[in-house]
């Protein structure tokens, strides 16, 4: 099973970001989480490994299951930090700013999570030093995160997040600080990625680059679904409003 | 004993003091500081108080309630009377100064490191605790050190306040063979002398650990940030 969410809301304050969200999205599945900013995709995308906790509504992802409810302080508002440590070992995440920990090296950056989850020191590298490979940054292993481009940290932070082995892996705008031929090489791991058979979920603005990596869409206005389908929607759209936001 | 062997043994007394009050100091500041930013709003304000005080009271007038002070407290709870060492009442003493002046430093560089950092290490699934101490604590380190490092030259002067309160150091060493040999001048002058090979020595091995801690940035950005680094220290010694 992939991920199954149940009428989410969200409030900060008086605003509400996200209005009873219910969408699913089978395993192995590239899903594009659309809008323009100020949608709520962020909210949404962050909520699937917890980072945001959604003030009503139940969410399944990677075999575990999490009920919200916001005004009943009986039950368990929120997970515990050991649920969502759990949780956050299967759905990896890259951050639209990388994230990378400018005081260790590539290769440290790497084997933090995984030698604090248990992982032997070598083994941990041998892991690291193939994905490094796969992300052509062989070279790299012992540069500092400052010293790369924005494209080669942005590939470090994607391996670092596969050094998991996540079943799910959530992307936050990761083509946002990436000039336009960079972009190309994040589609190219994206759909590289899918070939291997993970669960993915993008959140982005652009819309050359959701029709390239995409096989479902979600479009988002408002904090509301306005649309969802498969990628064929990109070429059929069913809605005026999803119509608009594909011309410009 | 020789002058010399008098005058070794007052450094090292002096060294001891104001080694032990900086690791003491520097845990205490951690505790401090991050109190100071807990969310728990009844803790960050009894800390703030804390350190409101302290910063607010001559030092010397820190060591006297913490030697005199323990002493007399000691008595009026258990009846007993305790003598207090003067180095333990001075260690403490020093490293609550230290600590009051350390921890606004160490805040202030905990709140520099951006939360993306920590947001990072717990989306890799990876607990409060340890993301303290691999993540955020060594990043913290960089921006705090020349803080730090000035705070510890000062901490290293105010030992000698510590000889008002019967601590065998330098400065009392130098006061007492001022005293028994009519050469105050040439006495003094000695343990200044010392004082100040110390303190060089400090600024030397402060200034390796800068570049060390600044190591994993890249050549370009690093000259960048040289000279508003320099200026920050220079201001902050001179005030």
């Amino acid at each position: 099973m992939g991920i199954a969410v149940q009428s989410l809301s969200k409030s900060f304050g008086d605003h509400q970001v996200l209005k009873d969200i219910s969408f699913s999205i089978s395993k192995g599945e590239t899903t594009v989480l659309l809008g323009s900013s100020g949608a709520g995709k962020s909210t949404l995308l962050r909520m699937l490994n917890l980072l945001e906790s959604p003030d009503q509504g139940t969410l399944n992802i990677a075999d575990m299951a999490f009920t919200f409810h916001k005004n009943q302080r009986t039950g368990q508002k929120q997970p515990s930090s050991a649920e969502a440590c759990q949780l956050r070992r299967k759905v990896g995440m890259v951050f639209q700013q990388y994230h990378l920990w400018p005081h260790m090296t590539v290769l440290e950056n790497l084997i933090e999570a995984p030698v604090q989850q248990g992982m032997l020191k070598p083994e941990a590298r041998t892991k690291a030093m193939e994905l490094l490979a796969r992300m052509g940054l062989t070279d790299k292993a012992n540069a500092w995160p400052s010293s790369l481009s924005g494209g080669q940290q942005q590939r470090v932070a994607i391996a670092r997040a596969l050094m998991l082995s996540p079943e799910v892996l959530l992307f936050d705008e990761p083509t946002a600080a990436l000039d336009p031929a960079i972009t190309n090489q994040v589609v190219e791991i994206i759909n590289e990625l899918q070939a291997s058979g993970i669960t993915m979920v993008v959140v982005t603005h652009e819309v050359d680059f959701a029709r390239k990596i995409a096989s479902r869409v979600v479009y988002l206005e408002n904090g509301e679904i306005v649309e969802e389908g498969t990628a064929e929607r990109f070429t059929a759209p069913q809605t005026k409003a999803f119509e608009r936001y594909l011309q410009h | 004993m020789g002058l010399t062997a008098l005058f070794a043994e007052a450094t090292v007394m002096t060294l001891g003091l104001a080694l032990s009050s900086l690791a003491m100091g520097l845990l205490m500041a951690i505790a401090f500081s991050l109190a100071e930013l807990s969310r728990f709003k009844p803790l960050a304000l009894t800390t703030s108080t804390i350190v409101a005080v302290l910063r607010g009271l001559p030092e010397i007038l820190v060591i006297f309630f913490v030697y005199f002070g323990s002493t007399h407290a000691i008595f009026l709870l258990t009846g007993e009377f305790v003598e207090v060492s003067p180095f333990l009442a001075g260690t403490i003493a020093l490293s609550l100064i230290y600590s009051a002046y350390a921890s606004q430093t160490l805040r202030g560089a905990f709140m520099a490191i951006p939360r993306g950092q920590a947001e990072a290490a717990s989306a890799l699934g990876i607990s409060k605790v340890r993301c303290f101490f691999r993540i955020t604590l060594p990043q913290t380190w960089r921006h705090a050190l020349p803080g730090l490092g000035n705070q510890w030259l000062v901490l290293l002067k105010d030992t000698a306040l510590v000889a008002l309160i019967g601590v065998h150091d330098l400065l009392l060493q130098a006061k007492m063979t001022a005293a028994s040999t009519y050469e105050p001048f040439t006495w003094y002058g000695i343990a200044a002398l010392i004082y100040l090979a110390i303190t060089l020595i400090s600024q030397n091995i402060l200034e390796r650990m800068k570049s060390r801690s600044n190591r994993h940035l890249t050549s370009s950005q690093s000259k960048m940030e040289t000279p508003t680094e320099s200026a920050v220290t220079s201001s902050e010694a001179t005030a």
